[in-house]
């Protein structure tokens, strides 16, 4: 059974990679929602990294313009849910996530510290891509409380860049 | 009429304020008397002092030195042979400031038949019950700033000229009114072309400082220590004002007992800061080592000119002071950031003149380990923690310019919390401190630290053990 599994998953990556672009050092990989970009310093949606973005923590003056709470289960279970059966191919995994001014999750991507190339990461953007559309749609969410002196300064603002969760996924702690 | 009246009062006070050993007996003829009334000219400050306190002990300060250099025998010798050799001090446009364990006095030393600029400054210790001084000379082969300020800075205010190096000092406006002498510490610049090339901030104490005009003074014969008569220090009599309310009160004692000049919400709003801290568990422990060593901050005061550079808050290192901006600066975060900065100085014994930039870097690293700690505790989901970090975290800077990078970092953070959680001592060496310092100053764009130097080079790592303190032991921070 764990062969038909891996049979499957195999021949879907090369599908996949039929879709896959590539160049020296970044490839574009769809999936079955978003298309991906990977890079050394990521695997994202090229289209969210035009944005402009506040980040999380923020600095003294942004302070002033917004407060974020959180609530709900936390992204790194979730990205362990998702991503437990493939620990020791993925390693240590940084997922990213930004979140709009109503606290909804509108973007998430992963970084790999170790990284091993282009290639060997897409019979993988399946997965992230499910592990992206679920926290987004139902694992995580955040409250945005923008302040009056927020409201003047957000508009040019997409949303937050908030703070990184880094699992091992090899450890059983996060 | 009544006003001019009392100016002719005040102007006559100040008259009879010379201070001095003018003594017809001790020194013989009138003439002998008149040069020593020249020699030692000095108008007390007195009352119109911005600042309650600080320039009557200036006063004392000043009268303690003339006083106890009267006490020679051969003065009348002395003050001829200085006069010859260094000029004439010019007593009124002295700097008096007070350190962790002494006060200090910069007397300008002007000699129009050598050169129109400041070129000695004559030093006085005053520590104990002993007087400890020195004429130091401008060495014209200097070439840093760190070595020349203090004499362009006297031929700025005290002769109202500009220095021939170009160099100039913020905030303040060219006059004969030098700036307050409790401003110890002084931003520099140079204006070529019409650009501003800032020239860093300059702090008139800092022991050790490594140019021999601080720290101890060298030996000399003709400069020897004199013990001061009794009653003469400035700092017997209560010059600085009890204080009521700070040195009783538990809280504002766990980080200082000099709140004298700070108003009662001031404290108030102090009392709030330090609370937040004991809240950070690993923060508190660091105040607890500091407390159980001894180890608190000499002063805390309010010091308006600071809003001018931008700065809500300062930590002095020399005089071992936290002044705020204002009220509104008196904040968790600003106090988070300069206790670091307190614990820094005391695990190097003071000595952190010059290293700013590794100051920096070594504190933005500890918070964003604190509360990296905190956010992880809560799961990742508690972003309230975040509420009191000091500053940005130190890739923000790096964030669009170099994401690789910046990710490396939070990498790296996780990394130390993973360590600290198992209870494990994590070491942050000479080396990271010094990757993350020349990534931090390719990118930030603050202008100030741009500037500095980010070498960690004799600078006594303080990280470490901080760290260590939040996870030793039966309490860890971090689990």
């Amino acid at each position: 059974m764990k062969r038909l599994f891996l049979a499957i998953f195999v021949s879907c990556a090369f599908a996949v990679l039929a879709f896959a672009q590539a160049s020296n050092d970044t490839l574009m990989v769809k999936g079955k929602y978003h298309t991906y970009l990977i890079t050394k310093v990521g695997i994202y949606r090229p289209e969210n990294r035009l944005k402009k973005i506040l980040i999380f923590p923020p600095d003294r003056e942004e302070s002033r313009w917004y407060k974020v709470s959180g609530s709900g289960a936390p992204v790194g279970i979730e990205a362990k849910k998702f991503l437990k059966p493939y620990a020791k191919e993925l390693g240590e995994i940084g997922v990213y996530y930004c979140a709009d001014f109503k606290g909804n999750i509108y973007d998430v991507y992963y970084y790999f510290p170790n990284f091993q190339g282009c290639q060997y990461y897409v019979p993988f953007i399946d997965i992230l891509d499910e592990l992206a559309f679920s926290i987004m749609k139902n694992v995580h969410s955040i409250t945005v409380t923008v302040t009056p002196e927020g409201e003047k300064h957000i508009s040019a603002y997409e949303g937050i860049k908030l703070i990184p969760t880094f699992i091992n996924l090899e450890k059983d702690e996060d | 009429m009544k006003k001019l009246s009392i100016h002719y009062v005040v102007i006559g006070i100040l008259l009879s304020c010379l201070v001095g050993c003018v003594n017809e007996d001790d020194v013989g003829g009138i003439s002998d008397r008149d040069e020593l009334e020249q020699f030692f000219s000095y108008h007390s400050k007195g009352s119109s002092a911005s600042r309650e306190g600080s320039c009557n002990l200036s006063d004392k300060g000043i009268s303690c030195v003339i006083n106890t250099l009267c006490t020679r025998e051969d003065i009348l010798r002395f003050v001829r042979m200085f006069k010859v050799d260094y000029g004439q001090p010019l007593w009124d446009k002295s700097i008096f400031i007070s350190c962790e364990d002494r006060y200090v006095l910069y007397v300008p030393v002007v000699n129009k038949t050598v050169s129109r600029e400041i070129q000695t400054i004559w030093t006085f210790h005053i520590k104990g019950d002993t007087l400890s001084h020195y004429p130091f000379t401008r060495n014209p082969a200097t070439q840093y700033v760190e070595e020349y300020w203090k004499y362009d800075y006297f031929t700025t205010y005290a002769l109202s000229i500009e220095p021939s190096s170009g160099l100039k000092f913020y905030n303040y406006s060219r006059s004969t009114t030098p700036p307050p002498p409790e401003v110890e510490c002084i931003h520099a610049y140079v204006e070529i072309g019409g650009e501003i090339y800032d020239k860093g901030v300059h702090c008139w104490w800092n022991k050790d400082g490594g140019r021999g005009d601080n720290g101890e003074l060298p030996p000399d014969g003709n400069f020897p220590d004199q013990p001061i008569p009794p009653g003469e220090n400035p700092g017997d009599g209560g010059a600085t004002p009890a204080d009521p309310n700070g040195t009783s009160d538990p809280v504002v004692s766990k980080i200082t007992s000099n709140v004298s000049t700070l108003t009662e919400r001031q404290i108030q709003k102090l009392k709030e800061a330090i609370e937040v801290m004991e809240d950070i568990c690993m923060v508190d422990a660091l105040m607890g080592e500091m407390r159980r060593l001894g180890k608190e901050i000499s002063k805390v005061n309010i010091d308006t000119k600071m809003s001018v550079e931008g700065a809500d808050a300062c930590y002095n290192p020399g005089s071992n002071t936290l002044s705020f901006a204002g009220e509104e600066q008196i904040t968790p975060k600003s106090l988070l950031h300069e206790y670091f900065h307190f614990y820094q100085t005391q695990k190097n014994n003071g000595n952190v003149a010059g290293k700013n930039g590794v100051l920096e870097i070594e504190r933005n690293i500890y918070y964003d380990i604190v509360f990296a700690c905190l956010f992880k505790q809560s799961g990742g989901t508690d972003y309230s923690v975040w509420t009191y970090q000091p500053d940005n975290m130190l890739n923000t800077c790096m964030n669009q310019s170099d994401p690789g990078n910046s990710q490396k970092y939070e990498k790296w953070l996780s990394a130390i919390y993973s360590e600290l959680k198992a209870g494990n001592t994590v070491t942050i060496t000479k080396e990271d401190l010094e990757y993350w310092g020349k990534l931090f100053k390719e990118h930030t764009t603050n202008s100030i630290y741009q500037g500095y130097d980010f070498m960690v080079g004799s600078y006594t790592i303080a990280i470490n053990d901080a760290l260590r303190l939040g996870v030793k032991g039966v309490q860890n921070c971090v689990k």
